[in-house]
Parts: structure tokens; C-alpha cells; sequence
């Protein structure tokens, strides 16, 4: 019993990593309908201005952290700005931006290597390394950490997209990107405040995974994968729907490794797996969206 | 072929084989590699250029050709030929398991799955143990003798020029009939090119096969280039390189791919000691630049040089088009045979659409009759697109039937109601805008070249197809632009181009969708020409048309829709003189004068 809370605990831990990407791809997705591809470089971006800001300049972890979400938002913004807006506002084809961000994704990788090396680079936990017992679950520090960040960011997603009318925007624009602008909605801001919100989310979970794996320059294209993988999964059509895949995901990566009788790295196919096997037998995912969208 | 191009061919394999006599040992491993992954970015950019799919897939299709011949041929010590057709038959089979999951759906799917499959296939490699050598790769593995002749060496470049031209003649043989335009066409705007009969799925999934299976074969060259394969050869670096050369060189042009392949693939070489190893950050950056300023490319830009070095008058795109050259209007009799004694073409009993509560169609009957000219009238949301894209299979009914003489047509997908002779224009123009104005037209000509990609009759019917774009362009009165770039065509032309378009299909109904909408009074009135004529032709026509003074002179017949239901059904006259038109009409007026007080 208690190995199977300390799975589940370990499952929240990369669940929610996945999760969390998997939402900053939904978050720039859904109004803009631009698939940004960087945004897995971009949480390895956010990994290592972490360690800069608390190794290198010393700072404390509580003002590390928004630092490090102001500079992935930054980037975001920066790369809708002079990337997507110019694309977008002459009627580009929508493969266009797509492939903008995908020169950005390579430049961002690029610049990862030319600033911090290929070495992997020690990132602290905020909680310190140990193993912490929480009642009847045990798990790593930075694990409980995870999940608790994990579930302020959706429920706070979760509030923002039902409750304000800065997220109702967001799904109008979603629906009916022409209307949305008919009826007030300010399309440019959307654009890039989509595009600020998924790099700040990338970056906070590049954040949050660097103390497991250490800050590493590869670490972007596996957090991608793995989070539109459980984005397919769990649904694009709500904000649910990216946490219930990254879970799902994590649950199945470590059920794999633990019973199955194969290399750890083929860990990497179960991703693969699922997301073809998604694709063939349900592609709208476990929680398509509400009927009528 | 013609006596030319059989010159240009073999000029292009002379100056490739001359170039072999100059090079060293350093720069003959240049020429090889720069050659493959000229051929690479050749296939490649089919995929993507001239299909518009964005998949991450190829450099490890590219891969597993040269570990799949490497493995048969040494690791199990099949005989070539046979580790050829294995090694061919398992980069089909995962082509195929990638294409038909992720190519069903719209958007981007194809990137995400094509992105994970090429992250896997670098994780077999390294964990596949002794039969892939893991990270160390695998070596030492001779080059084999064919026919007596060893393949290596000069030998081996000569395989390789050959390989380079015959992808690219490969490629350019498809690319020059129907199927390449179908791609093309899918590309730039995919719902007309379904509403024109082609099957985008099918299509899509044969060219990700095609152009993966191209890159299998090249990798099994590969593989004798320095006779040592490794999984960091095949990383998603070098894929990103590919696209990036196909971006800057052009995308969608053969030229394009092969300038792109040689610059950035040269770069390096040359400016190795100013930007490093780490040229990649600058592709990103040029990538950028070039989508944001410079969409055409390298190749692009050598045609502007082109141009201004040698200036070519630009064909005659200004000033009025030739007037609509119509044949005579049948003579009325056929006319008035074709129309009410005739069983109808197309009977509409109970269609019906609701979207959630909203009812946009509801219990809809009206008959269709070869040539008679049939208007859609009603207010703002009574549901007249809708009944067209129910009937085009655009969007599914409710409920309802819709009988094609006797067959079922109601729930057939877009494609499918084409061939069965259902064209239709739409009430934004939608051209390809990558094609000329002629092969716009050709487009519409889809279903008459399906499933004829190998026949010999193929050129002739081709040949045959575009005299007759020309004349249907004639006939429409766009043919002095039929080689223009459609881009160029003022609105009303790009509606005459619609019908055009819609008229080479053979239809035996054409649905016009507000098709007066922004024309000017002379182009209404050779439109208005047109459409009587296509009536004339025993072609049926569906009108949807606000314009009442375009719609009633023209017009057999018009029913009346209002929310979704059918409010009357006649003669013009008729119509116009139902109290139940007049108070749909003046009681929209009535509601407007409030909400504007």
C-alpha cells in the first residue's frame, strides 16, 4: 500500500511536469491556433535562468521564481511580436508562424548551448533534496512541491478561462477568432498575452524540473513531446483535459518501467505509443470539448 | 519527353560528372554528402513545400534505410537484393503506421506524431544493443560488388549523381500531372479542393509514403558514403537543417530544395572558422528573416535578378478581359424538353440541420432538374449556405435525404459529391493561389485524371483537359490570363475563375453561392450570360442569391427559405407576389427600423 502511494506521489511529481507543459501549449494554442513549437526549448530557457538566478546571483528561491516566469513570459512575447504578429496581420498561410517559431525553437536550443554549455548544471530544490512524509505518502521534497504548484496553476487556469472576462475572451477568440474581434475583443493583445502566459507556464515547469534531472540543454524536446502527448491525450478542447493527460501519461511511464520487461529507454515509446494509438481511436482525446464548440 | 529535355537531363549528369574529375578525397566527401542531402531536401520538400505537411519524419526514414540495409545485408548476411526489398518494405510499413493516424485529422497532428517517432527511432538506435551497435553505430561492413562492379570509390559517386537525377525526375513526373496539382491545391486551400473531388486523406498519406519511402532509399546510399552508420548522423539537428534549407531556398520549388541544400550545406565549410560550430542559431535566425521578409527564397530571389538582367513583358493582365466569347444560346425548345417533363436530377425530402437548439434547416423538399436554373432566396440566416454544405457534404444532416437520380448522396464526404457531379463556387472566392490561372481550372478537372497516375493514355488526356481549361476560359472571358498568377485577378475576375473552375468538372449541377455578390453591373451581366448558358447546357443550377434584380430575370424557378423552413415554392412571378415572401422581407425591414432608432 504504502508503494503504491509513494507511485502515486512520483506520478504527480512528472505528471505534473507534463501537465504544466501540456497547459502552455493548450493556453497558446486555443486563441491563437498556432502550435508553438519552441515552447519545450523555452522550458528549458526557464530551467536555467533558474540556476542562474539562484546559484550564480545567490537569490532567494521566493524572488527567483518570478523572475524566472517574467523572463520565459518575456521571451514569449518577444517571439509573438516579431514573429507571429507581422506573419498573422498580412493573412500568412498558418503554416508560416509555425515556422517562425520553429527557427525561434532552434535559436533558443542554440542559445541554451552558447551561454550555458552542454554540460548538465546543478539546480537546487527549493525544499532542500530530502524525502519528505506527508501522512501516508512519501515522496521527494521537490515532488510535493510540484504538485502543489501544479494545482495552484489549474485551478488558477481553471479560473481564469470560467470565471473572468479576460478568459472568456480567450475562448471567444478560440471559437470564432473574426467575431471575437466584432465584438470588442482586442485580437492583438490575445495573441500575445497567449503567447506570454504558455512561455511563463513553460518555464515555471522547466523550473520545477531541473532539481530532478539537473538543468541540461536537452532537456526541451522531451518535456515537448511529453507534454503534446498528454495534451492529445487528455483532450484539447479544455484546461482539464491537459492535466488529466499529463497524469494519465506519467501513470503509464512508470507502470511501464516498473512491470515491463524492457530497457528504461524505451520509456521515450510509451509517449509515441499512446499518442498514435490517441490519434487512431480518439482524437478529440478523453475530454473533448463542451458540445456546440 | 521531348527532344529538349532530354538534352537538358543528360547536360545536368555531364556537369555533375565532370565535377567528380576536380575533386580531392576532402572534397569528393563533400560533394557525396552535399548530393545526398540535396536528394533528401528534393523529396523532402514534396512533402512539405508542395504538399504543405509539416513532419519531422524524414531524417529518420533517411536513417532507417541505412541501418535497415546495414542489418539484413551484415548483421544477418541476407543477400543485397533481399536486404533492399526488406529494408524498402519496413520504411513503408512505418510510413504508412505514421501517415494514416496522424493524416486523418486536420492541423498539425502529423508534426506532433512525426516528431515523436523520429525522437524514438534515435532512442532504438542507441538502445538497440549489438544489432544496431548502440551509440557506437556500426562499421566496418564492406562495399558490395553489383553486376561486377564495386561500389565505392568514383563508382560510387556515379551511384549517387544517378540517384540525385532520378529522385528528382521521380518527383518532377508526378509533380507535372493532376497529382501534383491536387497537392498543391491542398496545400493552399484544402475545402475547395475537396468540393473539386479530391480525396485530401488518400492524397496526403500517399505523398508522406512516397516522399518517406525516397528518403529510405537514399539513406541506403548513405550508408556506403563512409561505409559507417551512427544514430547522432540521424538526429533531429539534421532534420532541422532540412527544413531550413527547403525555407530558404524556396519552398515548393526543385531549384529551391537544391539551392537551399548547397548553401547552408556549403556554409559551414566555408565560414567554419567565423560562426563555429554553432551555425544552427544562425539558420534559426535566417529562417525567421526569410519567412517574415523574404517568403520566396533563395530561388525567389534569383528569379528577381533573372528578371531585371533579362526583362520579360509580364503577360497582359490590365485593363478589361475579352468579352465572355458564348457560344449561342440553345434554342429554347431543347430547353423546355429538359426542364419539367424530365425526372429531376436531384430530390431534397426532410433535410433538416440543427446546431445544438439553433435550427438552421428544417424539413426542407424541393426538386432539381437538369437545366433549370434554381434560386435560393431568404433572408440573413434562413439557412441557405447551410442547405449547400449539406448537400456538398461539407457538414453532416440532422435528418433528410437527398436522392442523385435515385442513389443517395446526403452524407457522402466533399470529394465524393464531386464525382458524382456536384461542383460549386463559393461566396469568398477561394483560389489556389500557388497555381496559374489555367491550373485553377485544371483543378476542377480532378475527378476525370483520379487513379490515373500510370496510364499511358494519362499525357493525352492531360493535353486534351488543358485545351479545353483554355476554351472554358475563353468562354468565361479570362483567356488572355489563363497563364497569369491568380494572385493578379481583380474579384470579378476570381469569380469568373470560380465558375471556370466549376464548369470543367463535366457537373451535372452547379451550386452557386451568392455569385453576384461585389461584381460590377458589366461583369453581373456576363455572369447573368453565363449561368443562362449553363442552364442552356442541361447543367442544373442551384442559386443562392440576394440580389433579387440578378436573381428573378434569371431564375426558372426560386423557393424561399425563412429560419430554416421553406416558406414558398415557384415561378418569380409568382414569388413575388406570395404574402408570406413579402412579409419575410418587409418584416425584416419592419425590425431593423426599431434596432436602428
Amino acid at each position: 500500500m504504502s508503494d503504491f502511494l509513494e507511485l502515486m506521489v512520483s506520478v504527480g511529481e512528472t505528471g505534473g511536469i507534463y501537465a504544466l507543459v501540456a497547459l502552455a501549449f493548450l493556453v497558446t494554442l486555443r486563441p491563437t491556433g498556432v502550435f508553438n513549437f519552441a515552447l519545450g526549448e523555452w522550458a528549458g530557457f526557464g530551467a536555467f535562468i533558474g540556476v542562474v538566478a539562484v546559484v550564480d546571483f545567490g537569490l532567494p528561491y521566493i524572488i527567483a521564481l518570478p523572475f524566472v516566469i517574467g523572463a520565459a513570459a518575456l521571451l514569449g512575447w518577444v517571439a509573438e511580436r516579431l514573429t507571429v504578429r507581422p506573419l498573422v496581420e498580412r493573412d500568412a498561410p498558418i503554416l508560416s508562424p509555425i515556422l517562425a517559431l520553429l527557427g525561434v525553437m532552434v535559436m533558443t536550443h542554440e542559445g541554451i548551448v552558447f551561454f550555458f554549455g552542454t554540460s548538465n548544471q546543478f539546480a537546487p530544490s527549493p525544499l532542500g533534496g530530502g524525502r519528505v512524509v506527508l501522512g501516508p505518502f512519501i515522496g521527494s521534497s521537490q515532488g510535493f512541491l510540484i504538485i502543489a504548484v501544479t494545482a495552484i496553476v489549474f485551478l488558477a487556469a481553471w479560473y481564469f478561462f470560467e470565471r473572468t472576462i479576460w478568459g472568456r475572451a480567450f475562448e471567444a477568440v478560440a471559437i470564432d477568432r473574426f467575431a471575437a474581434g466584432l465584438v470588442g475583443v482586442n485580437l492583438r493583445l490575445t495573441s500575445a498575452l497567449a503567447f506570454a502566459a504558455g512561455g511563463a507556464v513553460a518555464g515555471l515547469a522547466g523550473l520545477l524540473q531541473s532539481p530532478l534531472t539537473s538543468a541540461s540543454y536537452l532537456m526541451g524536446l522531451p518535456l515537448a513531446i511529453k507534454g503534446f502527448s498528454a495534451l492529445v491525450i487528455g483532450g484539447m478542447g479544455r484546461i482539464e483535459g491537459a492535466l488529466l493527460g499529463g497524469l494519465l501519461l506519467a501513470l503509464l511511464e512508470r507502470l511501464v518501467l516498473r512491470y515491463a520487461p524492457i530497457p528504461s529507454g524505451f520509456a521515450l515509446g510509451v509517449p509515441l505509443l499512446l499518442l498514435i494509438l490517441f490519434l487512431l481511436v480518439r482524437p478529440s482525446g478523453l475530454l473533448p470539448s463542451p458540445s456546440g464548440r | 519527353m521531348t527532344r529538349r529535355s532530354i538534352l537538358v537531363w543528360l547536360l545536368g549528369a555531364g556537369l555533375l560528372v565532370a565535377c567528380t574529375f576536380a575533386l580531392n578525397d576532402y572534397t569528393g566527401d563533400i560533394f557525396r554528402k552535399l548530393l545526398l542531402t540535396a536528394t533528401l531536401a528534393l523529396s523532402f520538400n514534396f512533402l512539405f513545400g508542395i504538399t504543405g505537411q509539416l513532419a519531422f519524419s524524414h531524417v529518420a526514414f533517411y536513417g532507417i534505410g541505412a541501418y535497415a540495409i546495414v542489418i539484413f545485408a551484415y548483421q544477418i548476411g541476407w543477400p543485397l537484393p533481399i536486404a533492399f526489398l526488406a529494408a524498402l518494405a519496413i520504411g513503408l510499413v512505418l510510413a504508412f503506421v505514421v501517415a494514416i493516424p496522424s493524416l486523418r485529422l486536420e492541423g498539425f497532428f502529423l508534426g506532433l506524431a512525426s516528431l515523436a517517432f523520429a525522437q524514438i527511432f534515435t532512442v532504438v538506435l542507441v538502445q538497440g544493443g549489438e544489432i544496431t551497435g548502440a551509440s557506437d553505430g556500426l562499421s566496418g561492413y564492406v562495399a558490395p560488388v553489383i553486376l561486377g562492379i564495386r561500389f565505392s570509390g568514383q563508382n560510387y559517386l556515379y551511384a549517387i549523381i544517378g540517384l540525385f537525377l532520378a529522385t528528382l525526375a521521380v518527383l518532377l513526373a508526378i509533380d507535372q500531372t493532376y497529382f501534383g496539382r491536387a497537392c498543391r491545391a491542398i496545400r493552399d486551400n484544402p475545402e475547395p479542393a475537396a468540393s473539386m473531388g479530391i480525396n485530401i486523406t488518400k492524397t496526403k498519406i500517399l505523398v508522406f509514403v512516397l516522399s518517406s519511402t525516397l528518403a529510405v532509399i537514399a539513406g541506403m546510399f548513405y550508408a556506403y558514403a563512409d561505409r559507417y552508420v551512427s544514430p547522432f548522423v540521424f538526429d533531429l539537428d539534421y532534420m532541422f537543417l532540412l527544413f531550413f534549407m527547403v525555407v530558404i531556398g524556396g519552398c515548393g520549388r526543385y531549384a529551391g530544395a537544391i539551392i537551399g541544400a548547397t548553401v547552408l550545406f556549403l556554409l559551414p565549410e566555408i565560414l567554419g572558422g567565423i560562426i563555429g560550430k554553432r551555425h544552427l542559431f544562425f539558420y534559426g535566425l535566417f529562417v525567421v528573416l526569410a519567412i517574415l521578409f523574404w517568403p520566396d527564397g533563395l530561388a525567389g530571389l534569383f528569379d528577381r535578378i533573372m528578371r531585371s538582367v533579362m526583362p520579360r513583358r509580364p503577360p497582359a493582365t490590365r485593363g478589361q478581359t475579352g468579352a465572355a466569347v458564348l457560344p449561342l444560346l440553345p434554342d429554347s425548345a431543347k430547353r423546355e424538353a429538359l426542364a419539367p417533363q424530365a425526372a429531376p436530377l436531384l430530390r431534397v425530402r426532410g433535410l433538416s440541420k440543427r446546431f445544438g437548439w439553433l435550427v438552421a434547416v428544417e424539413q426542407l423538399d424541393f426538386d432539381l432538374y437538369p437545366g433549370e436554373i434554381l434560386g435560393i432566396i431568404g433572408p440573413n440566416g434562413a439557412g441557405k449556405t447551410t442547405t449547400f454544405n449539406l448537400l456538398a457534404g461539407v457538414i453532416a444532416p440532422t435528418a433528410g435525404s437527398a436522392r442523385l437520380v435515385e442513389r443517395e448522396m446526403l452524407g457522402l464526404p466533399p470529394h465524393r459529391v464531386a464525382r458524382w457531379g456536384i461542383m460549386r463556387t463559393y461566396q469568398h472566392n477561394r483560389p489556389f493561389i500557388g497555381l496559374s490561372v489555367v491550373e485553377n481550372v485544371l483543378v476542377g478537372a480532378h475527378t476525370r485524371f483520379e487513379g490515373r497516375l500510370f496510364e499511358v493514355r494519362l499525357r493525352r488526356i492531360e493535353a486534351e483537359t488543358r485545351a479545353e481549361a483554355r476554351r472554358i476560359l475563353e468562354l468565361v472571358g479570362l483567356g488572355e490570363l489563363a497563364d497569369a498568377d491568380v494572385r493578379r485577378l481583380s474579384f470579378g475576375q476570381g469569380r469568373l475563375l470560380e465558375v471556370a473552375r466549376a464548369l470543367i468538372g463535366r457537373p451535372r449541377a452547379i451550386m452557386f453561392d451568392e455569385p453576384a455578390a461585389g461584381l460590377t453591373p458589366p461583369e453581373l451581366e456576363r455572369l447573368g450570360a453565363i449561368i443562362r448558358w449553363i442552364g442552356g447546357q442541361g447543367i442544373a443550377v442551384l442559386l443562392i442569391e440576394h440580389d433579387m434584380n440578378f436573381l428573378l430575370p434569371l431564375a426558372d424557378r426560386a423557393i424561399v427559405l425563412n429560419f430554416g423552413r421553406k416558406i414558398a415554392d415557384g415561378t418569380p412571378d409568382a414569388i413575388c407576389a406570395d404574402p408570406q415572401v413579402i412579409e419575410a422581407y418587409l418584416g425584416m425591414v419592419e425590425r431593423q427600423r426599431v434596432t436602428t432608432a
